[in-house]
């Protein structure tokens, strides 16, 4: 997943960029609202947490701004203001959750979920693609009732796939979830996860079509 | 005024006896002379034997008796001539006492009338063994004098009284403004930095309510860069919390050793309980404030119902009973303001309580105040610390729990809001902690 990180505390937006990162998301960190607001344009994010205080716009102006424009990327308040009206100012404006520093990583995590989780539509926190199951909060992988270990990037592409259940997925949209502005992947790194995941799974459940991308193909 | 009347009625007294002076003087000498004339009388009657006769034609041929100049002639004890029938004057007892004397008739005389004075001259011819006494009754003359003080001065007496009441009035109406604004600053709280604005702003007082509001105005601003500057420092210190919070995550993924996921592990908890600290000292800044608006009719039992579910997962895990009774009690207060103080209370019982115990909740309602008492058992809390529980930071020797020893200072904090109270009781190693609200609806 492809998550956008506006914090302008270098301790925190480091640490926090590490954890995530550690967590699957491929991380773009910026330090200004304005930045955030442009980052946002590219179109190239799934999710993003916003910090309230930022240099030039402030966070939640910066949601403001981007509803107004019809933006509907979910995003979350990461922030030390704890005053109901403070949350609800937020939420209306255009947050759709919001958290409290200092916070408990794991339900950051948490609830960056579900908010992709309803991004796509999804009210199941687990990924079900005929006899394969996958569960993103704890990364586990199920085959016929049997558990398949993957590395965090495999699991992050064979949920990309089977999100694009029925249709193909191109190779750049699976390089975007896996990799930051920052990150460059090499040419060929799509195939190598794509080869390993049919070594995990069978070499059947992924179909490759040249110049379009791969496609899950459930047996 | 007190001053005026006293000086007043100190003139007056002193004009009275001054005039009562001047008017005894010429009666003494009026009473002495008659003696004389009378002893005079006798002894050149008695040089020639005619004492007897002198006396006789005295009690037939003296004119009829006044009331208020006495003679009298006495011989011993025996009384030889009286110009009236009643009070008699015996001559002194004691030798050589003659003179003048008066004497206070108190014993047969209505009140008002008890300060009759007689004046009373007694002369002793010894040759003879007569007395002559001559005795005047002041009362006529006292009534006299009272008579024209009285005249003299009653026009003054109602204009001094008349000049009082309208002073009163003046007065009374000139310091309604005064007791007004006296009632308007009494009536404030702590925190109400409201400007002053009476009806019609008497001018009189519009300096002092300048500079009334003025000082109102510079308080609340100091009372809020105070408050301001405890949420600011509670605001920086999170996001640094937030930042080691996160790190210690990132840290813990990447050690193995069991020694270093230990270390890990116990800097998670201090941060988290820095973290509750900066949460709670928040919190008490906050209650500092006033409360503006939000008061609505609370069931304080539903909130602590609620309150516990949101515990119940640390209930489950310390397998505590909880024991509530449902009975509905309202109270007009703030609902978030509540909350937070039964978080704290039910927070402590569950995290204080033994394992496998259970905690009372019992509410009550006395009067226009309702209490909800909280009963768990606490073996190992000392007596002497019981006092010592509502204070800031104070945690009883050997609590390992994630508290920051704010807790019930926040309750009583809370309950102070609304001129409550939280009392603690241990006995038999049962706490009691009652918190004691006051119906603001009442």
């Amino acid at each position: 997943m492809r998550l956008l990180l506006a914090e302008d505390d270098l301790m925190l937006g480091e640490s926090l960029k590490q954890a995530l990162e550690s967590e699957g998301y491929a991380v773009d960190w910026v330090k200004t609202g304005d930045d955030a607001i442009q980052a946002v344009f590219t179109g190239e994010f799934d999710i993003a947490i916003f910090d309230w205080r930022m240099p030039i716009i402030d966070g939640v102006t910066a949601i403001g701004r981007l509803r107004i424009r019809g933006d509907k990327m979910p995003i979350l308040m990461l922030t030390a203001r704890d005053e109901l009206a403070d949350k609800v100012n937020a939420l209306d404006i255009g947050a759709d959750d919001y958290i409290v520093k200092p916070f408990i990583i794991e339900e950051l995590f948490a609830r960056l979920r579900v908010l992709y989780r309803r991004r796509k539509g999804s009210a199941s926190p687990t990924l079900r693609c005929g006899q394969l199951t996958l569960n993103p909060a704890n990364k586990e992988v199920e085959l016929d009732n049997e558990k398949i270990e993957l590395s965090v990037r495999e699991f992050t592409v064979l949920q990309r796939l089977i999100e694009c259940q029925g249709r193909f997925c191109s190779k750049t949209s699976l390089t975007k979830a896996l990799y930051s502005w920052d990150n460059i992947a090499a040419s060929n790194t799509i195939e190598v996860y794509i080869a390993r995941l049919r070594r995990a799974l069978g070499a059947d459940w992924i179909k490759t079509r040249r110049g379009v991308g791969y496609k899950i193909n459930p047996l | 005024m007190a001053v005026f009347l006293l000086v007043w009625a100190a003139a007056l007294a002193l004009a009275y006896r001054a005039t009562d002076t001047e008017v005894q003087q010429p009666i003494i000498r009026g009473l002495e002379y008659d003696a004389h004339i009378i002893l005079t009388a006798l002894q050149a009657v008695a040089a020639v034997g005619g004492d007897q006769q002198f006396i006789s034609r005295l009690r037939s041929e003296s004119p009829s008796s006044i009331d208020v100049r006495v003679y009298q002639i006495w011989r011993g004890e025996n009384i030889l001539f009286s110009s009236i029938k009643d009070n008699n004057f015996p001559p002194p007892k004691k030798e050589g006492a003659y003179g003048f004397r008066d004497t206070i008739d108190r014993t047969d005389q209505p009140w008002y009338n008890h300060d009759t004075y007689w004046y009373i001259y007694s002369l002793y011819e010894p040759t003879l063994d007569i007395w002559v006494i001559v005795a005047q009754d002041t009362a006529p003359i006292q009534r006299i004098l009272r008579l024209i003080l009285i005249r003299s001065y009653w026009p003054l007496i109602i204009i001094l009284l008349g000049a009082g009441v309208l002073t009163w009035v003046a007065v009374t109406f000139g310091l309604r403004p005064l007791s007004i604004l006296t009632a308007n600053l009494s009536s404030r709280g702590a925190e109400d930095f409201q400007h002053i604005y009476l009806d019609n702003n008497p001018r009189e007082l519009q300096p002092v309510i300048q500079s009334l509001n003025s000082l109102f105005s510079r308080l609340e601003k100091t009372f809020e860069r105070e408050r301001q500057f405890s949420q600011n420092a509670a605001h920086e210190i999170r996001g640094p919390l937030a930042a080691i919070e996160t790190q210690l995550y990132n840290v813990a993924q990447a050690v193995k050793e069991t020694q270093a996921q230990h270390a890990v592990v116990s800097l998670k908890k201090r941060v988290r309980r820095l973290a509750c600290v900066v949460d709670n000292l928040l919190q008490l800044a906050r209650l500092d404030a006033p409360l503006i608006g939000g008061l609505c009719a609370i069931d304080l039992n539903g909130v602590i119902s609620d309150v516990l579910a949101d515990f119940s997962d640390l209930i489950k895990e310390r397998n505590l009973t909880i024991d509530h009774s449902n009975s509905t009690d309202h109270v007009l207060a703030h609902k978030a303001v509540i909350v937070i103080a039964f978080k704290n209370l039910i927070d402590n019982a569950v995290r204080y309580s033994p394992v496998g115990g259970s905690i009372l909740i019992i509410s009550e309602r006395s009067g226009d105040s309702v209490s909800v008492c909280f009963k768990n058992a606490a073996p190992e809390l000392d007596g002497s610390d019981v006092s010592r529980l509502s204070e800031r930071f104070f945690r009883p020797v050997g609590s390992t729990g994630l508290g920051s020893g704010l807790g019930l200072s926040i309750a009583l904090r809370i309950a102070e809001i609304y001129d409550g109270s939280v009392a603690l009781n241990l006995e038999d190693e049962q706490l009691s902690v009652c918190f004691r609200i006051y119906d603001r609806r009442v």
